[in-house]
């Protein structure tokens, strides 16, 4: 891992200090990366004005600026925000385990204010619902340039919560969602696979775009335990005795299964679907949003 | 009722050892991690059932391996199922009664009898009780039981005997029924003075209880302690153990009939001869009776054989006449150091075997030369082997080897030339130790293995011979075959000190008389025994017995008195008594020890012990391996 690139490595991420940075460091790198790939072309125009010329829609013709300054200008490249982006950020207590030095909570946080970073500089309107099994804490969408700090702020100050309980507050969303938008959901989704894709669906059948992106800890993924232990589940404190040479199959195959289940189920509802690995780089998450974004 | 006993009970402390797979799982168990993961819910559906069988593996583990380690602390400790009272651990009351002549007066039974049942009805609560009887030797008239009912009626029939006292005996038979149970013995004894003779100290276990129950012994007693024949008449002797003067009648009878008396005055602790003057019948049994109600009667008689003992002929046969070249004169001196007036050495040459007259045959022949036998002394030889006779052939320089199977009617194969014996070869190892010829010679103390042997003759051809000792070169020394009837001892060096210096050794002695006694045994020729030294075959009971001979020959009468010691009323004190018991550490007595080792070799129970241990062992590892069969780390998800 070099260049740019580098710093999109959690174990980097989580040495920066501030979360700003962080975010800026995070998109700088991943667009850096896309100007050099086929991907080009998603980046963000910024708004500008040009003189009229025949043959530009009169609509265009901005006409305030030609009150104040009696020429023709046309706002070009600008594009409205008229996107509303909800980051759901699932901050519950399962979601601060961490095998490899960085927590779930603090990937996520990583990639919220990412996203964050990115969808402000795209003028998109950004807000931040962190939840556990209640929302916990809200910031409503908006596109000013203090809003990012709002969200920052909100995402460093971001309780530990309880239990997880995906479904419930995306119900609690969907009742106040009022017109179409982006729903980027974020946890390690360790709840009824069934209630949670339940919960989901009702934001596609809205005309909501959804982007799942499921974090999940290096040790979740390959159970890579050696010694006998009881391992202790960080929400409701149930043990379970094993030995991970003798139960890691069995793990496996229900990882594995519960992960089928989520890329299955809401692939099939046009919900975008991506399994992140806490340990590895966030460009795979920001590229995976842009993707999604390009399409709208 | 059967237990488990052990030889060496020491090494049960190794089962000890099971402590430390114990405290292993338990460290194991305390120093499970607690992991806090949330996906949890991913687990095996049925964690607790996972863990119980995990729970359930390691303690089949740690049964498996506690298992192993008891069985070999079990093995070590040698194990046998022990039998009846073995198996009995509670303490018991050992009651020893004394049934020596000096307790056969009729007041002084009574008062053991009583004593005896006493003893038993006041073990304490719990203890199981027994019975000894001893006189000479000891004995378990009633084994460790919890029916008291037995041990009385036990005692109620009991009756003395003539026999002498021996505390050693008594205390040794019960300290042995008892075992490592612990318990306590009760002497009922008239704590006679003679049973402590020989400095046979009593040998008490730690954990014993020994007390006495002394019973008065009779105020006076006249005995009979001996009686011998002669010239034509006979002489008693008298003996008072009174402390007055006592006039007493001494009968000489013979036939059932008194055929003389005579009046013997007696001081106080003293003897009187009585001498009866002949002429007597030259065969049959006379026996001397005094009077005396006070003592025991079994000393009031004492029995004489009339007819005299006929001697045990040893012939010891050499190729010169012993008066010119003096050979066979050290076998015969070797043969005469046992001081038995019941045998008799003749040393004779070739020359005069061959025409000596037919007559009783010897008890054995000491062959050390055969040179000048002709052909009738080489086969009256043989046939005498053949027919039963014993033959020890020392292969010295005066025998004829080109004769010598005519001499003794076997093919001897030899060497034709001595063989000359250099370094440690010329030294003798006892290949059997057990052989009575070589059992009191061959321990370390023996001086058989530093016999110097210079030459000797080499037997080639040792099928069918019991090889009793070696040369440490290997060649045999001493063995011993049957011939016919008859046994044929064979030493391959010489005996008259000119191949080697064996007569010279002090061992020479005892290894020749140890040989006549060998090659002799059975042929009893003395007639009067004294208790308790009897021979096979004769009846411990006073007066004469008629036993047979050994092989086909005439019945003899032979008479058994009491030994002189036990009319001696003298007694000790209690506490005398107990200062003379020695205590020692109780690792069971050793009859019962003896007894235990028996069993313990018979069951070989350790040797399943550790098969069983194997077995274990192979059980516990397919367990583990069970449990460290599973997938690699490598495998993920995504």
């Amino acid at each position: 891992m070099a260049g740019p690139a580098r710093y999109l490595d959690p174990a980097v991420l989580a040495r920066i200090g501030s979360l700003d940075l962080k975010a800026k460091t995070v998109v700088e790198g991943v667009l850096t990366g896309l100007h050099r790939s086929p991907r080009r072309g998603f980046s963000v125009e910024f708004a500008e004005y040009r003189q009229y010329l025949p043959g530009d829609a009169l609509t265009t013709i901005d006409w305030k600026v030609f009150a104040r300054t009696d020429r023709h200008y046309v706002k070009k490249f600008e594009e409205d925000t008229n996107l509303d982006c909800h980051l759901l950020l699932d901050v519950s207590a399962s979601m601060h385990y961490g095998s490899r030095g960085v927590t779930k909570a603090e990937y996520g946080c990583f990639l919220a204010a990412s996203l964050a970073y990115l969808m402000h500089r795209q003028r998109d309107a950004v807000g931040l619902i962190a939840f556990d099994d209640r929302i916990v804490h809200r910031v409503p969408p908006g596109a000013r340039a203090s809003h990012l700090r709002t969200i920052l702020l909100a995402l460093e100050r971001l309780p530990v919560g309880h239990r997880t309980d995906v479904a419930k507050p995306l119900g609690d969303l969907a009742k106040v969602l009022s017109k179409r938008g982006l729903v980027v959901v974020i946890s390690d989704l360790l709840d009824d696979p069934a209630r949670v894709i339940q919960g989901l669906r009702h934001f596609r059948q809205r005309g909501t775009d959804v982007i799942v992106f499921h974090l999940l800890d290096h040790q979740e993924l390959r159970f890579a335990f050696d010694e006998v232990a009881r391992f202790r589940d960080v929400e409701s404190a149930a043990e379970v005795f094993a030995d991970p040479a003798a139960v890691r199959g069995d793990y496996l195959r229900a990882m594995q299964g519960f992960i089928d289940t989520y890329r299955r189920e809401l692939g099939g509802a046009g919900i975008d679907y991506h399994l992140l690995d806490t340990s590895k780089p966030l460009d795979l998450a920001l590229v995976a949003y842009l993707n999604t974004r390009g399409r709208n | 009722m059967f237990g488990l006993g052990f030889l060496a009970p020491a090494f049960l402390a190794g089962a000890l050892a099971i402590a430390i797979p114990i405290l292993l799982h338990l460290f194991r168990r305390r120093s499970d991690r607690v992991i806090d993961f949330p996906a949890v819910q991913m687990l095996p559906q049925a964690p607790v059932q996972q863990q119980e069988r995990r729970t359930l593996r390691d303690l089949l583990l740690l049964a498996l391996r506690i298992a192993a380690l008891l069985l070999l602390a079990l093995s070590f400790a040698r194990p046998y199922v022990m039998s009846g009272a073995d198996a009995l651990k509670a303490p018991t009351t050992m009651v020893a009664i004394d049934t020596s002549l000096s307790m056969s007066g009729q007041a002084t039974w009574i008062a053991a009898t009583r004593a005896a049942i006493a003893a038993i009805d006041a073990a304490p609560v719990g203890h199981l009780v027994g019975v000894v009887t001893f006189d000479d030797r000891g004995g378990v008239g009633v084994a460790p039981t919890a029916n008291r009912a037995a041990a009385r009626a036990f005692l109620e029939a009991l009756r003395p005997g003539a026999g002498g006292t021996r505390f050693a005996a008594a205390i040794g038979a019960a300290a042995g029924a008892i075992g490592t149970a612990g318990g306590r013995i009760v002497v009922v004894t008239d704590l006679q003075q003679s049973g402590m003779a020989g400095g046979a100290a009593a040998s008490v276990p730690d954990g014993v209880d020994v007390s006495i129950s002394a019973v008065p012994p009779a105020p006076s007693n006249l005995a009979v302690t001996a009686l011998v024949r002669e010239g034509d008449g006979a002489t008693a002797v008298v003996q008072s153990y009174a402390p007055g003067p006592r006039m007493v009648t001494a009968r000489l009878r013979i036939g059932g009939a008194d055929v003389r008396r005579a009046r013997v005055e007696l001081e106080a602790f003293a003897s009187a001869d009585v001498t009866f003057a002949g002429p007597l019948p030259a065969t049959g049994v006379a026996e001397v009776v005094i009077d005396d109600a006070e003592g025991p009667a079994g000393d009031n008689t004492r029995y004489l054989r009339l007819a005299p003992d006929r001697p045990r002929t040893l012939l010891v046969l050499t190729a010169d006449p012993p008066e010119s070249a003096r050979t066979g004169l050290y076998v015969q001196r070797a043969l005469e150091a046992e001081d038995d007036a019941a045998t008799r050495v003749v040393v004779m040459d070739g020359r005069r075997y061959n025409a000596a007259p037919s007559g009783d045959l010897p008890a054995a022949i000491f062959v050390v030369g055969t040179r000048t036998l002709d052909r009738a002394g080489r086969a009256r030889l043989a046939s005498y082997l053949r027919d039963g006779g014993r033959v020890f052939l020392s292969l010295g320089p005066d025998v004829d080897l080109a004769s010598l199977t005519d001499a003794l009617g076997l093919a001897v194969r030899l060497a034709p030339e001595p063989v000359t014996a250099a370094g440690d070869e010329a030294a003798i190892v006892a290949a059997d130790s057990r052989h009575p010829v070589l059992r009191r010679l061959a321990g370390p103390a023996s001086s058989l293995g530093r016999v110097s042997i210079e030459q000797y003759r080499r037997v080639l051809d040792e099928s069918g011979w019991t090889v009793l000792a070696r040369f440490v070169g290997g060649a045999l020394a001493l063995g011993e075959r049957q011939v016919g009837r008859g046994t044929l001892l064979v030493f391959a060096s010489d005996l008259d000190n000119r191949w080697n210096r064996f007569p010279v050794q002090p061992s020479f002695a005892p290894f020749m008389v140890e040989t006549a006694g060998y090659l002799t045994r059975g042929a009893i020729t003395a007639s009067a025994f004294v208790l308790p030294d009897l021979p096979p075959g004769v009846p411990a009971l006073p007066g004469p017995h008629v036993v047979a001979a050994v092989e086909g020959g005439a019945e003899r009468t032979v008479v058994v008195n009491v030994s002189p010691a036990e009319s001696d009323p003298a007694a000790m004190s209690a506490d005398a008594f107990t200062a003379s018991l020695t205590r020692v550490a109780n690792s069971g007595a050793t009859p019962a020890l003896e007894e235990a080792r028996a069993q313990e070799a018979q069951q070989r129970l350790w040797q399943l012990g550790l098969l069983v241990m194997l077995g274990v062992l192979v059980v516990e590892s397919l367990v583990g391996r069970v449990t460290r069969a599973a997938p690699g780390p490598e495998a993920r998800v995504g």
